[in-house]
């Protein structure tokens, strides 16, 4: 009986591992493409200069970053190389900081403490720091809380002061705009709206 | 007892040291749910997770590395070739473990630059440790790739089992390079990161892992090389016909194509059927030999694996991965409970096993039996299952409260934390998290004194009245 | 898919696994006592898993494909511990031809 042959199942065992290499492979290429900035799913990092929103599309049955009118960010328009070192730098202070271990970034991390896919959308900014910070943009209240969170607390979990400079704090922000442009096939669902139980 | 066993014991030692220091990290951070301000600003949040994951990596890596330099030289029947240098390489790994969380605990972070990534901090999960750190670790890999290879070489022979694990040990020490780059680009940084974990974990590691349990599976129930061999390449064939292209279930909200859905939940879904082949397995084992054999504690910790594989990875896996349910758990304590649950039964457990294996050759003894070792898995696995249940609990609270419902912003993630099921579950956590540690002791305890009371009252009244203790 | 539709799906999903290992284990000790009252134990398990299934395929708010995976997957997990017994069996026989 053939099936009590081991070298048959090693014949499987190699056959169906090189298939699902070779189709993996094949998808790697077409994801690489689609997820590189400025491709289909991933904006180029100059979206941090326009306005971003995230609202439900009802032919795609999901919600979707949705790119709008020219929105500065600190009040300039990045050039694409100015906002590629941004984003460079931004991505350093995550890695330096550890922020992974605390925070998600679409969902992947920790969950001691909130997501940050569409942070640079949540309501708490206007509605909270802005106020509390003295500042008069968003962006601005993201600085000024980074910089020091111990001075801005928002429940009884702080985060803690990782000595974030101001530059590193504007690098951050900028990172986290780009970020909540990408299309993430509707994560997190009905971002910023409350739904019924049932 | 060849210098690969002896070195398999210091590499069984190292992993059980370091088991330990993961138990405290946890608890730790466990506390930080329930009690608001603990250790803020002197061991944040971060650092404690991030010793608690690296050294649940890097102790079951250890006891991997000790299982093969332990079975080796049997397999091939002479000393593993390159042995000093693989004895200095174990020294080498313990002092780079030791740096760097000496630096994670002290120094914690930098500046956002590359020095930082060098000397201090990487930041991403489960490769934290910086760019020396994981260049020490690739050579420490490599070295014991070369004394795999190299003894097989010098011993002009090969098993099936040693074949399965000389093609595993290429990509499980290749994915390691994806621990070095820093890449700015979020979405692509995630999708080569999966890679690196997804693939070791439910892949190549599980190969790996096979291949030990069945090579332990010969010594504990005399199982003939057939068997294990054919079950082997049947268990290759399942499970990397079903993981690799299940690595998409990490592949649905991080920006890439939406096919992932479809292909990931798919291939995800099927993970579970070579689990539940592995526990008809196991009974088959236990009932074939009416469970009966001289290293109680082994076989039961392999019995442990089977289910609790099939369990943790299986069940837990199966409750979230289809898209739609997992749009809403995707970054919970759900994940949390799965991912304690999986990696509790598809390695420790394992690893566990195999050093009481070792055990019972190195004090020559006739049985390996006891008390305490009753006591310990009791413990471990009712502490384990505990935390697990807590976990799914808030986890379902925050997947409800805070997604679902609350629209994921802060204050849905406040509100969810805050609510009385999240805040009951985590806190029954830290409870079953100090029953575990208790099991992590009385763990110790067994290891360091099984097999050395042949002469205690104990085992001689087990010999007399003829049954087991 | 609301709220509470969403952690009840999750939750039968992973009922569905664990009735499917339930089936598998008491089809094993039932086999290896040659308990008939375990292997209708066993039996009754995956009728539950199928009653699973079916409820999944025919309430749930999961999507047409994903139901037809269940369905299918259901079927599959029938013959698997049977066929995985009668193949340790026979690789054992072998073993005691063998010495």
């Amino acid at each position: 009986m053939y099936t009590a042959d081991p070298a048959f199942w090693r014949a499987g065992a190699i056959s169906s591992t090189a298939v699902m290499l070779i189709v993996l492979a094949f998808l790697t290429v077409d994801s690489l493409a689609t997820i590189r900035p400025g491709g289909a799913n991933v904006p180029p990092y100059t979206v941090m200069n326009k306005e971003i929103r995230y609202e439900y599309d009802s032919d795609a049955g999901r919600d979707r970053p949705v790119i709008g009118a020219d929105q500065p960010l600190f009040g300039r328009t990045h050039s694409a190389e100015e906002a590629e070192a941004l984003a460079h730098k931004g991505k350093l202070v995550i890695q330096s900081r550890n922020c992974l271990n605390c925070h998600t970034f679409f969902g992947n991390g920790a969950y001691y403490a909130p997501d940050l896919t569409k942070a640079w959308l949540d309501p708490a900014w206007q509605q909270v720091w802005m106020p509390m910070t003295q500042s008069d943009s968003r962006e601005k209240a993201m600085v000024a809380f980074l910089m020091n969170p111990e001075k801005y607390p928002t429940w009884s979990r702080q985060m803690p002061n990782l000595k974030i400079t101001q530059e590193e704090a504007e690098a951050l922000v900028a990172y986290l705009k780009w970020m909540s442009a990408v299309e993430t096939n509707g994560f997190p669902i009905h971002f910023g709206h409350i739904q019924t139980a049932n | 007892m060849y210098r690969s066993q002896q070195l398999a014991l210091k590499y069984f030692t190292a992993a059980m040291v370091l088991f330990g220091i993961m138990v405290v990290a946890g608890l730790l951070a466990s506390a930080q749910y329930v009690r608001d301000g603990f250790l803020l600003n002197v061991l944040d949040f971060s650092v404690n997770k991030t010793l608690h994951i690296d050294t649940m990596i890097i102790w079951l890596l250890m006891g991997f590395m000790g299982a093969i330099y332990w079975f080796l030289p049997i397999e091939l029947e002479r000393e593993t070739e390159g042995i000093r240098l693989a004895e200095v390489m174990f020294w080498v790994f313990c002092a780079a473990v030791a740096v760097v969380a000496a630096v994670f605990i002290f120094v914690q972070y930098g500046p956002s630059n590359d020095t930082t990534l060098w000397l201090i901090m990487q930041g991403r999960k489960y490769v934290e440790a910086p760019r020396w750190a994981a260049a020490g670790i690739t050579v420490v890999v490599l070295v014991f790739v070369y004394n795999v290879v190299f003894t097989a070489i010098k011993a002009k022979k090969i098993t099936g089992i040693l074949a399965v694990l000389l093609v595993d040990l290429v990509p499980l020490a290749g994915l390691y390079l994806i621990a070095f780059p820093s890449i700015t680009n979020m979405s692509e940084d995630l999708y080569w990161w999966w890679w690196l974990v997804h693939l070791w974990v439910e892949a190549t590691w599980e190969i790996l892992i096979g291949c030990i349990m069945a090579l332990a599976l010969m010594q504990l129930l005399g199982t003939t090389r057939r068997i294990v061999e054919t079950w082997l390449y049947i268990e290759v064939a399942l499970v990397l016909g079903t993981g690799i292209l299940g690595l998409g279930h990490h592949y649905f909200w991080i920006g890439t194509p939406s096919y992932w859905l479809g292909i990931g939940g798919f291939f995800s879904a099927l993970e579970p059927l070579p689990l539940l082949g592995m526990v008809v397995h196991a009974v088959y084992d236990a009932g074939a030999h009416h469970m009966k054999t001289s290293n109680k504690p082994a076989f039961y910790w392999m019995m442990a694996e089977a289910f609790g594989n099939f369990l943790g990875g299986g069940v837990w896996g199966f409750m979230m991965t289809l898209p739609q349910i997992n749009l809403f758990t995707h970054g919970t304590q759900w994940t949390v409970s799965h991912g304690h649950f999986a990696f509790w039964g598809a390695y420790a457990c394992g690893v566990i096993s195999v050093i009481y294996l070792a055990l019972q050759k190195l004090r020559a003894a006739q049985e390996m039996n006891g008390q305490a070792w009753r006591w310990s898995f009791a413990l471990l696995n009712i502490g384990l299952i505990g935390m697990v249940g807590a976990l799914l609990v808030a986890g379902i609270a925050q997947a409800f409260f805070e997604r679902a419902i609350g629209g994921s912003t802060l204050y849905a993630f406040i509100a969810a934390q805050s609510n009385e099921w999240f805040v009951q579950g985590i806190t029954m956590r830290l409870v079953f998290g100090l029953v575990f540690a208790a099991g992590y002791a009385m763990l110790m305890y067994d290891l360091l004194s099984i097999g050395k009371r042949s002469l205690s009252g104990e085992t001689l009244r087990t010999r007399a009245t003829g049954s087991a203790a | 898919m609301t709220p509470a539709e969403m952690v009840v799906t999750s939750l039968l999903l992973g009922l569905f696994v664990v009735l499917a290992g339930c089936y598998g284990v008491l089809f094993c000790v039932g086999r290896l006592r040659a308990n008939r009252a375990l292997l209708y134990a066993a039996y009754t398990a995956y009728g539950m898993q199928a009653a699973v299934a079916a409820s999944l395929v025919l309430s749930s708010s999961l999507g047409e494909w994903w139901k037809l995976l269940v369905a299918a997957s259901c079927a599959v997990y029938l013959p698997i511990p049977p066929a995985t017994w009668r193949f340790l069996e026979s690789l054992h026989q072998l073993k005691e031809q063998d010495s």
